[in-house]
């Protein structure tokens, strides 16, 4: 019966001890990292924030895009041959009319709004 | 020296410098029409029957008759006559479209006065009441470049009723609103002092007129598009011929249509000046020409709302060639 007392107390104490350098570990810990924090931060290093999948793809794509290779996309025109249409006689293509009109007016009037 | 191009689905129109205080315009009829003979002899017979008139003959032996004479051996045959451009640009139904119209437009500029010389030509301006993928402006205006260069000239193109503006504006300041009313589509643009801010285009214009006519009455489009040039009506207006009366009936739907589509275009667009003055609209274009016309836009667009107030609504001078003289304004100041 005393046997068996002794045992649970020295099994309480040993709990006991353990908790308590447990707990010393953990506060020094914490001490350290929050020492080690407030350092950087007054050296300028500030900690990346961690950012969610699509941000992080968002900036990749941010930094691709300096060095995008952009495709020609102006029109192909083929060549449109005409050489196979043959005038079958003299007969004039369009009615040709000559009016009164002195358009050099106009034409310094905008070409002054426009600055030129 | 320098030159303007009215390249229209209905007419191409070639303005340039006449003698002192004169301007020149040279029209073409923008349609086509094919005679295919079956034997030689037919052949022979074919052609002595197109002696003066506008004609080309193909390496496969066929007769293609161009301009105002395709149009009238069409009529004749009770047929249509085919076009090489469609709704403004050069049209992608047709086989022979690029061909015919490269032929066209070389014959009618013809070879430049110098290497390099200027010419601008005018382009539709993208629809806002349809998105056809048939409908390639960029495609349009590289091809008329690469034909106008071939003959010497340095293209450029600008849009069709931005040159309406600057043929009509003259006396209000290069401000107001101008509307170009071609056979395949209308094109607006709202300049001010000079600058165009909005531009847009409908897709129905004088050959809905002809489409729907020609359904209503069981003829051809050609037939009424004759009809239509060379009769007497006045739009809206009863008319005791049926193709004049559809004529008129169409056209008063068209006017209404297109006073609705600009005013929902224009209202609220975030690219739209604050105007202090009201504002000239300028209306031009072959459709325009019918009788009773202009009246009854300026009735439809007062009646549907329209968001800018407006001084007034006046035809062009010349309402066949003032986008030409517009280009050819344009091509000298670049």
């Amino acid at each position: 019966m005393v046997d068996n007392s002794y045992a649970y107390l020295l099994a309480l104490f040993a709990l006991c001890v353990g908790y308590v350098i447990g707990y010393a570990v953990g506060r020094v810990d914490l001490l350290y990292r929050t020492a080690h924090a407030f350092a950087a931060h007054l050296s300028g290093i500030v900690a990346e924030k961690p950012t969610d999948f699509f941000k992080k793809v968002a900036a990749e794509d941010k930094t691709k895009a300096t060095a995008k290779i952009d495709i020609n996309t102006s029109t192909f025109v083929a060549p449109i041959k005409t050489d196979s249409l043959t005038k079958a006689n003299t007969a004039a293509l369009g009615k040709t009319t000559t009016t009164d009109d002195d358009i050099q007016a106009s034409v310094s009037r905008l070409a002054q709004l426009k600055g030129k | 020296m320098a030159k303007g191009l009215d390249v229209g689905t209905s007419f191409v129109v070639l303005a340039s410098d006449g003698a002192s205080g004169t301007v020149e315009y040279k029209d073409f009829r923008d349609a086509f029409y094919v005679i295919k003979p079956t034997t030689p002899v037919a052949a022979k017979m074919i052609e002595k029957g197109l002696a003066g008139r506008v004609v080309v003959k193909d390496a496969d032996g066929s007769f293609i008759l161009l301009g105002q004479d395709a149009i009238e051996k069409a009529v004749e045959r009770n047929e249509s006559a085919k076009r090489p451009m469609y709704r403004g640009v050069v049209s992608p139904k047709e086989k022979d479209a690029k061909r015919i119209l490269a032929f066209i437009l070389k014959e009618v500029s013809g070879q430049a006065a110098e290497p390099g010389e200027k010419l601008v030509f005018c382009v539709p301006a993208q629809p806002v009441d349809q998105e056809d993928e048939d409908f390639d402006v960029g495609y349009h205006e590289d091809t008329v470049k690469a034909i106008l260069s071939e003959v010497g000239y340095t293209p450029r193109a600008i849009n069709e009723a931005e040159a309406l503006c600057y043929s009509e504006f003259e006396n209000d300041d290069y401000t107001g609103i101008a509307l170009s009313w071609g056979a395949g589509m209308v094109n607006c643009c709202v300049m001010l002092n000079g600058e165009p801010t909005v531009m847009f285009s409908t897709t129905k214009s004088g050959d809905w007129v002809d489409r729907m006519a020609a359904v209503a009455t069981a003829e051809p489009d050609s037939v009424v598009q004759a009809e239509k040039e060379h009769g007497t009506f006045v739009v809206g207006e009863p008319n005791e011929s049926p193709i004049l009366g559809a004529v008129s009936t169409y056209y008063e739907r068209l006017i209404d249509y297109t006073a609705k589509q600009l005013t929902a275009a224009l209202t609220g667009h975030r690219l739209l000046p604050k105007f202090k003055e009201p504002l000239p609209i300028a209306v031009a274009g072959g459709t325009s020409k019918a009788a009773g016309f202009v009246e009854l836009f300026a009735k439809k667009l007062a009646e549907s709302q329209f968001p800018l107030a407006v001084k007034e609504v006046r035809h062009a001078a010349d309402p066949l060639h003032a986008v030409a003289r517009g280009c050819l304004i344009a091509a000298k100041i670049l």
